[in-house]
């Protein structure tokens, strides 16, 4: 049995069979999402590489398959990304129950989790241009929903992820044609500059973090937030692999050293934008920015920072899908997701109101919070290894998120004239925002379990 | 070939890209969009054996018929006008002018970058990448980012057909022109589709 057939050919096969059944929406939703846990369980269960028994039955799942000569390889190691990425879209599915996303959400999103897992495992690595490329492809279409105005972000995505594309693949061609043996720094410097704009391009590493807001203000929050999640976060796991398979570069420069600076720019700029913000969708996009500059903190610390990067990225799918889904449900009531047409909600939805708020300041650190005490952790390693400015702006970034998190909480709870009606929330939105809101102040608590975790998903990179 | 060719493919490059920044008439755009996969075509030759090379050509061709078949029902809808006055073009016959003079003076550095590519490579891959840039940053709407994405890839193949003769990679260069031009249409078509429930 090969891992390529069951982790990508298969839900590639089975995303283009629920495509074509649209209509029956629930029902795909509740397909995709038990072949999503079935993948993560077995996955989790059977490693690839391994021998398992049957009764008298050995067999063994091989991880290469190859593809007019490159190959696309699983290790032994990739079960916990594999788990955790399959893990993730199944949450999301989930979610999408208590949503009216279009019914094209489901199979995209199977197909868009297949291609992450070929672009992480293909060899050559710069191959991946192309592979993240067709995502966000799909993501674009996913975004741009039929019967709404096309908004700009989604442009401005596709056109920044395929500039990253073309950068990268030239960045990755570079690289293998230097010689390790003869380097000319000079000449080391082309590539290094390419792959830097490429990631920067992929990742909306600032200044080209400006499809964030764009996307997150003007189209459906909980896509939005889907995309953000999973291509983002497949694009962080495709840098991490690419950095890996360069790691000779570390000798020519101080690569972990940028990552830091680039990471506490993009704190900066998504704490301090946060703060002027009066739209909640806008909101969230700035707190992904932030959120960027986190997980790049978090891995320019070394192999205690990536299972830090990887405990932040489970709160981070959480306070994600919950604060999207609370933004959904709020603008299927009001149409508008700027704080004049959100004033006083909170007094007709509470339970959105907390939800946005819990989902913001865990990700904004707030004490008692699953944020905090990851991020404390963070600030703590940085004071330890003398960079005392880069701990700063870790700081001064979550300060603007909590500020923008208390303006939110101002308006929400604003008095405001009396209100229309307003059709009340149903039974599964109401117990996914409990469960959400729940976990993320639990994970707060003991924020141990996170850690143990992380330490199990960053042993896939190490 | 004749050695003529690719020098005046890189002459009928520059055009293209020109017309496709001056002139937003689809029917202008959908053909020099034709005419530059001609061009990029007999540049790649120099780099490549036709029957691969030929992969740009057929897939650029598909791309602008995928295009030209969604710009037909989507101009009956919304017309088909130029919105650009007579100074708006000329604002942009300069900026290519100076766009142009930047790329030759930066073709050494182009070739040096792609070893193994030669001037009219360079200068053809160059002036679209240039202009399909230019394209992208002054325009807004769903069309023409989609065709200056297709320039710059175009560009972009140029070059890198130079150093690297992959099938794989040309096959799938060839498949994310094909899914731009797909999602260019899917874009154009999405305003006039039924609200999704």
């Amino acid at each position: 049995m090969n891992a390529i057939l069951i982790w990508v050919v298969f839900p590639l096969i089975i995303g283009g069979l629920l495509f074509l059944f649209q209509s029956k929406r629930r029902l795909i939703t509740l397909i995709g999402l038990g072949i999503a846990i079935s993948l993560a369980s077995l996955a989790w269960a059977f490693p690839v590489g391994k021998v398992f028994m049957l009764g008298s039955w050995n067999f063994e799942i091989t991880g290469q398959f190859s593809v007019y000569g490159r190959q696309i390889i699983l290790t032994q190691g990739d079960w916990p990304i594999l788990t955790l990425l399959y893990l993730m879209i199944a949450f999301w599915f989930l979610g999408s129950l208590a949503t009216n996303v279009p019914s094209t959400f489901v199979p995209l999103g199977m197909v868009g989790a297949a291609m992450i897992v070929v672009g992480i495992s293909i060899e050559p690595s710069f191959y991946a241009a192309l592979v993240f490329e067709f995502v966000a492809l799909l993501f674009v279409i996913l975004l741009s929903v039929p019967g709404r105005p096309l908004s700009k972000g989604v442009l401005r995505f596709l056109t920044l992820q395929t500039l990253g594309m073309l950068f990268i693949l030239f960045a990755g061609w570079s690289f293998s044609q230097v010689d390790v043996n003869v380097i000319d720094t000079a000449i080391l410097a082309r590539p290094l500059v390419m792959m830097g704009l490429g990631f920067s391009l992929l990742l909306g590493i600032f200044p080209f973090s400006t499809w964030f807001p764009m996307l997150a203000g003007k189209n459906d929050p909980y896509l939005t937030a889907f995309v953000f999640n999973l291509f983002l976060n497949g694009g962080m796991l495709f840098g991490l692999d690419f950095l890996e398979k360069y790691a000779w570069v570390n000798e020519y420069i101080d690569i972990l050293g940028a990552i830091q600076v680039v990471g506490a720019i993009m704190l900066g700029v998504g704490g301090v934008w946060a703060v002027f913000q009066r739209n909640l969708g806008r909101m969230l996009g700035y707190a992904m920015v932030a959120e960027i500059g986190c997980a790049l903190l978090a891995y320019s610390l070394g192999v205690q920072g990536l299972s830090m990067y990887f405990a932040l990225l489970i709160i981070q799918v959480f306070a994600l899908a919950i604060w999207a889904l609370a933004l959904h449900l709020l603008y299927t009531q009001t149409q508008d997701l700027d704080y004049h047409a959100v004033a006083g909600i909170a007094r007709h939805f509470p339970l959105l109101a907390a939800g946005i708020l819990l989902a913001h300041f865990s990700l904004a650190g707030l004490p008692l919070l699953a944020g905090f005490p990851l991020q404390w952790a963070l600030g703590s390693q940085l004071a330890q290894l003398d960079s005392y400015g880069i701990a700063l702006w870790l700081l001064l970034g979550r300060i603007g998120l909590a500020s923008g998190g208390v303006r939110t909480l101002g308006v929400l709870f604003a008095r405001s004239e009396e209100m229309p009606e307003k059709a009340p929330l149903k039974y599964l939105p109401k117990v996914l925002l409990i469960l959400g809101g729940l976990a993320l102040i639990i994970f707060g608590f003991s924020p141990h379990y996170l850690i143990h975790v992380g330490e199990y998903l960053s042993l896939a990179l190490q | 070939m004749p050695e003529i060719l690719p020098t005046l493919a890189v002459g009928l490059l520059f055009l293209t890209a020109l017309s496709l920044l001056l002139f937003e008439d689809w029917r202008l755009s959908i053909g020099a969009l034709a005419l530059q996969y001609v061009g990029v075509f007999v540049l790649v030759t120099e780099s490549w054996p036709v029957e691969i090379a030929v992969v740009k050509l057929v897939a650029g061709w598909m791309s602008v018929a995928v295009l030209g078949m969604a710009l037909i029902d989507y101009s009956e809808e919304n017309g088909h006008g130029d919105t650009l006055n007579l100074s708006g073009k000329l604002f942009r016959f300069m900026v290519a002018g100076l766009v142009g003079l930047v790329v030759v003076s930066l073709l050494p550095n182009v070739l040096t970058w792609f070893l193994g590519a030669t001037s009219r490579q360079g200068l053809g891959g160059a002036f679209l990448l240039g202009l399909g840039l230019l394209h992208l940053s002054l325009s807004t709407s769903p069309i023409r980012i989609i065709i200056g994405l297709l320039t710059v890839i175009a560009g972009f193949g140029i070059l890198f057909a130079a150093v690297e003769a992959s099938i794989l990679i040309t096959t799938l260069l060839a498949i994310v022109n094909l899914g731009i031009a797909f999602v260019g249409a899917y874009l154009l078509s999405i305003s006039s589709m039924e609200i999704a429930k």
